[in-house]
């Protein structure tokens, strides 16, 4: 049974996220009309609709709203896989490659904001770097669902045990195709797709030790 | 599926096509190094074991590469007059064949070029291909209105590669084309044609024109394109049914059956050269499917050869002359067929188009009165004098292009013919075509 404070407190949290929600869309849209670098906190503030101190209780900087969108990318993507029933069946290959794709068109709308992240994120003293304690946290989720999802290739024989490494390797990979979809210029950035498929079958078929020579 | 390397960045493919560039120019460096030392015969032995060497290594390295070099390799082998016969045998061995699709590359392929999902356009879509094209892969769909269609969808990113390695390749063939086994012209038409056959509009409107230009023939079945669902990395064209000519051996069917197989596609091919001026230029086997009805189907046209309508109506002299090939008349006719393409045959040209047309005259005796006479294309001793005197002629370098091309064609057609071990008037079918 709820109580009257844990109803509160629900309502609470709800309303949070509401408006952390908020605060990430609009500085969005101005990181898309201005870029990530030129837009300020108080110019987001103000679109908003509240106060700069009260944007601080939300998102203490501008790398903390890149974060928070990256976190609802991840949530999102991880959310979607879950609902996909022919994918649970489909070959590792296959899963990753739908996994990346997802989060590439997630990204697509906000293709120069990411830009401007990644370059950010070569800044080690920026929470976007890799290296950031905040940035390690959110890597952990993304990190325990390809986890997750490599176990289950092995447990089916699929693929060797790739041990501790296995994920962390699929992480490289991924931040190695964003680069690539970031400056990708091809149609349909056709291009990082072919990357991203044949880069999936070497990785894959190293896994499983089908790939010697520089041949499968 | 052994000799895969994947496709690495462009810098991995450049470093490879670079070695392999650098080994062949090596090879005919070495071979014009050596061949001012030679004597005649001895640098014609010495080259053609370069040619073989380069052919092979070639042909392995585009087959570890993947991706369109191997189509450039195929097309070397089919178009180009320029190339030694040692090195079009080794590249014409090359298939092309783009990597697989997933279904979930498929969809995204599919999206990019029609901006909706697979579900969206067709009743029916099935995520998995039912046959394998050299840049992408077919899959079967059911529309709307209930038809069966068939939808081909590119592997993505196969148009850039080829304009990238054309780049590469015009830098890397310089010592080839200093020492005249291959022309900037040359490369320049591969890259034209190749770069058309990654453009699937291009393909529908070649079928439309079959479509318009084949309607004389009752037995041939062609596609029909659903334009609307059809983009440059996308093809949608209804389902052609039938099976592959081993397929359709397989059921062992009647020499009835086999020699009216046989007359049609001797007829479908005459028909294109003489008629329509525009040949089906991929005469691959998988191209073509047989029904028990006779009918034939094809399919894929990426590739579609095109010649001037003046050069037709002086190369169909040469069909079913009735002359001697010593008289004025005959010779007469090849320097006419060479002046269409404004060059004169030399006397060796002459002498061998003259062995070749005596063969032509087995195949298609030009005597009225033996019009009916049944040709067995069955027999293994015809296959090997065919395939031997095309050897010959196609290492000749006099041949001209068109001549060259054709006669390629007309291997596969004769390849077919000798499997289906037809028996067929294949003068009389040829004579109609020729309005005598």
């Amino acid at each position: 049974m709820k109580t009257a404070t844990g109803s509160r407190t629900g309502k609470r949290a709800r309303h949070k996220e509401k408006t952390k929600e908020k605060i990430l869309q609009i500085a969005l849209g101005l990181f898309r009309k201005k870029g990530f670098d030129h837009t300020t906190t108080k110019e987001i503030s103000r679109r908003a609709g509240i106060a700069e101190g009260t944007l601080f209780n939300y998102f203490k900087t501008k790398d903390d709203i890149a974060l928070y969108f990256f976190e609802s990318e991840t949530e999102s993507v991880i959310g979607w896989f879950g609902s996909q029933k022919r994918l649970q069946d489909a070959p590792l290959e296959e899963k990753l490659f739908a996994i990346i794709q997802k989060q590439l068109d997630y990204l697509a709308s906000y293709e120069s904001f990411i830009c401007s992240v990644l370059f950010r994120a070569f800044n080690p003293a920026s929470k976007l770097s890799p290296m950031s304690v905040e940035s390690q946290y959110l890597q952990s989720r993304y990190l325990r669902f390809i986890s997750g999802i490599i176990e289950e290739s092995v447990a089916k024989k699929e693929i060797n045990s790739l041990g501790y490494f296995g994920p962390y390797m699929f992480w490289i990979f991924y931040m190695g195709i964003l680069m690539h979809w970031a400056y990708d210029r091809s149609k349909n950035k056709e291009s990082t797709l072919a990357f991203l498929d044949r880069g999936l079958k070497i990785a894959v078929s190293i896994a499983n030790g089908r790939y010697s020579n520089g041949r499968l | 599926m052994a000799g895969y390397k994947a496709n690495k960045s462009s810098l991995g493919r450049a470093l490879d096509i670079g070695r392999m560039g650098a080994a062949v120019a090596g090879s005919y460096l070495g071979y014009l190094a050596q061949s001012a030392f030679l004597g005649t015969e001895a640098r014609q032995e010495k080259l053609k074991t370069t040619n073989k060497k380069v052919g092979v290594y070639a042909r392995e390295e585009m087959q570890t590469l993947k991706g369109p070099l191997m189509k450039i390799g195929q097309m070397l082998s089919m178009q180009s007059h320029a190339l030694p016969e040692e090195l079009i045998q080794e590249l014409s061995r090359l298939q092309m064949q783009a990597p697989g699709m997933h279904p979930s590359l498929v969809r995204v392929q599919f999206k990019n070029s029609l901006g909706k999902d697979p579900e969206d356009v067709f009743l029916e879509f099935d995520p998995e291909p039912f046959a394998a094209a050299s840049l992408g892969q077919v899959h079967r769909a059911v529309t709307y209105r209930g038809e069966t269609a068939a939808v081909k969808i590119q592997y993505p990113g196969i148009r850039d590669a080829v304009e990238q390695d054309f780049e590469i390749l015009k830098t890397l063939s310089l010592p080839a084309r200093w020492s005249g086994h291959m022309t900037r012209k040359v490369l320049e038409e591969l890259s034209t044609g190749i770069l058309l056959e990654t453009d699937y509009l291009n393909e529908a409107r070649n079928i439309e024109y079959f479509q318009k230009n084949l309607a004389g023939l009752d037995f041939v079945r062609l596609p029909r394109v659903y334009g609307r669902y059809s983009t440059d990395k996308v093809l949608a064209m209804s389902f052609v049914s039938g099976r592959h000519l081993d397929q359709w051996l397989a059921q062992n069917p009647s020499q009835r059956e086999r020699n009216r197989i046989g007359a049609n596609l001797m007829e479908l091919f005459h028909y294109q050269l003489l008629k329509m001026h525009a040949v089906h230029a991929d005469p691959h086997l998988g191209n073509y499917l047989f029904d028990s009805d006779g009918t034939v189907g094809l399919v894929d046209f990426g590739c579609v050869k095109r010649l001037s309508p003046q050069y037709v109506r002086v190369f169909s002299r040469l069909f079913l002359f009735n002359e001697s090939f010593d008289s004025d008349a005959y010779v007469q006719n090849l320097r006419d067929l060479y002046a269409a393409s404004g060059s004169r045959p030399g006397r060796e040209t002459i002498r061998i188009m003259r062995e070749f047309s005596g063969l032509y005259q087995k195949m298609f005796p030009p005597d009225p009165a033996q019009e009916d006479r049944l040709v067995d294309f069955g027999s293994p001793d015809f296959l090997r004098e065919i395939y031997e005197k095309s050897r010959r002629l196609a290492a000749h370098k006099g041949l001209l292009p068109e001549l060259l091309f054709i006669m390629r064609a007309e291997g596969g057609l004769y390849n077919a013919l000798h499997k289906l071990g037809a028996k067929i008037p294949s003068s009389r079918i040829v004579r109609k075509h020729l309005g005598r």
